[in-house]
């Protein structure tokens, strides 16, 4: 028994072993307080050069592929584009209108206005390395003033929450994620205002939970964030309803919701800046 | 120290790759796993020492891209690295059989010591999901072990062309 502890090679394995212990407690410590964990910043400065380029090159040949599409289909699209455009020209304007009365009307009534939102651009450079877990690597981090639970958006809608930031990278955690320490995000319906939790199952959809039995939600609703909680601001579209069922004993209601961005398909965000407790 | 630049360079490069995969190269939900390829392929050639040591790294380099369970990572990649390097020991490994063996069967057990340690939802998706991984990161190593092959060789003819 004793002559394999004799053996160099088993003493590095199980050394090896006891330190990714030690490394994966200490990870886990510092992940909880929001900060990332120094030997992976280290990594992550070293892969970031490879990773840009790595994500440049599959960009160029993604925009190559786009390009190759025929020019009639350029031709629809940038027509409907154009009509898109004027259609949210005209919207524009009438919510500007909207939002120039609410302020007056908060103001009449005493009510504080809420702190505005910085949008940072930012460029995913990793997305999805594993099946288990739907996270994504930002460009920026720490110095550029993204902090833990900050919301990541597209013009679309909510991608996810930053979980960890390093000087100079932050990792995404998806809304689709179904990993047990993912919480889910506070959302309503937007039509009804009904709330609910939406929560990744770590498939392409989102389930819509806590939802009374009686909850007013049906196919097509288009479903956005409720802002409970504080962290993630109020209004951005998580996705639409594609299914509502009621759960078993029949006192509560779900909802089946296709998200509106996938962050496979996602290379540009933006990280909603703004004071998180 | 120095016969782990080359091989950490290919793992930093992998795990580059990796966290860019086409959406077209992901199967029933399964991508391939660069990085653990790379592990295996090179861990075949070293000793079960210096294989736990680049699994370690390894499951570092992975760990650090996904942002999730280091420690798994890191454990899971040592295990799979010893025993990539014990199979060279043991077995004769130039023949391509056995490196697609040894990366489906690391495959498999790595990705079932890693869902021990992070239960997911829906265990038989996940069995698919890992069945289709085993596959592919075999028929992945089989390539790379081709050109790691190919390039040894060319090396050698070199070596011998400028002895004469």
């Amino acid at each position: 028994m004793l002559h394999i502890f004799r053996n160099g090679k088993i003493i590095t394995f199980v050394l090896l072993l006891v330190l990714a212990i030690g490394v994966g407690t200490m990870h886990n410590r510092t992940q909880s307080r929001g900060s990332s964990y120094f030997p992976e910043d280290a990594v992550r400065v070293v892969i970031k050069p490879f990773q840009v380029a790595v994500s440049g090159i599959g960009g160029f040949f993604s925009g190559i592929a786009k390009s190759v599409r025929s020019h009639h289909a350029f031709r629809k699209e940038n027509d409907a584009l154009r009509d898109e455009v004027k259609r949210l020209n005209m919207e524009l304007v009438s919510i500007r209108e909207e939002a120039a009365e609410a302020r007056r009307l908060r103001a009449e009534i005493g009510l504080k206005e809420e702190s505005p939102e910085k949008l940072l651009p930012v460029r995913i450079i990793s997305r999805d390395p594993s099946e288990w877990f739907v996270t994504a690597t930002l460009d920026r981090g720490r110095t550029s003033g993204i902090r833990s639970g900050q919301a990541v958006i597209t013009h679309r809608g909510l991608i996810g929450q930053v979980f960890e930031v390093s000087p100079n990278n932050a990792q995404v955690r998806a809304i689709t994620d179904g990993s047990d320490d993912h919480g889910g995000v506070g959302a309503m319906v937007q039509r009804s205002r009904v709330v609910g939790i939406c929560m990744g199952q770590g498939s392409d959809l989102l389930q819509l939970t806590y939802l009374s039995k009686d909850a007013d939600i049906k196919n097509g609703d288009i479903i956005v964030t409720s802002g409970q909680g504080g962290v993630v601001p109020k209004g951005l579209p998580i996705g639409r309803v594609i299914s509502v069922k009621t759960e078993s004993g029949g006192f509560m209601k779900s909802a089946t919701i296709r998200p509106s961005v996938k962050l496979g398909q996602t290379e540009e965000a933006f990280v909603v800046i703004r004071k998180v407790e | 120290m120095r016969k782990y630049v080359i091989p950490v360079l290919m793992l930093v490069f992998a795990g580059a790759l990796q966290g860019n995969i086409p959406s077209w190269m992901v199967i029933k939900g399964a991508r391939p796993d660069l990085i653990l390829v790379v592990l295996i392929t090179i861990a075949l050639g070293l000793d079960p020492g210096a294989g736990a040591v680049l699994g370690f790294l390894a499951g570092l380099i992975h760990g650090s891209i996904v942002g999730v369970s280091l420690g798994s990572f890191i454990a899971s990649c040592t295990i799979i690295g010893f025993a990539a390097g014990f199979v060279t020991i043991r077995m004769f490994s130039e023949n391509p059989i056995v490196p697609v063996i040894v990366a489906g069967v690391l495959t498999f057990a790595g990705e079932i010591m890693f869902l021990l340690t992070n239960p997911v939802a829906g265990f038989l998706v996940s069995l698919n999901i890992v069945l289709f991984k085993t596959l592919y990161n075999s028929l992945l190593t089989l390539i790379l072990f081709w050109v790691i092959r190919w390039i040894q060789i060319r090396r050698k003819i070199k070596m011998a062309a400028a002895r004469l």
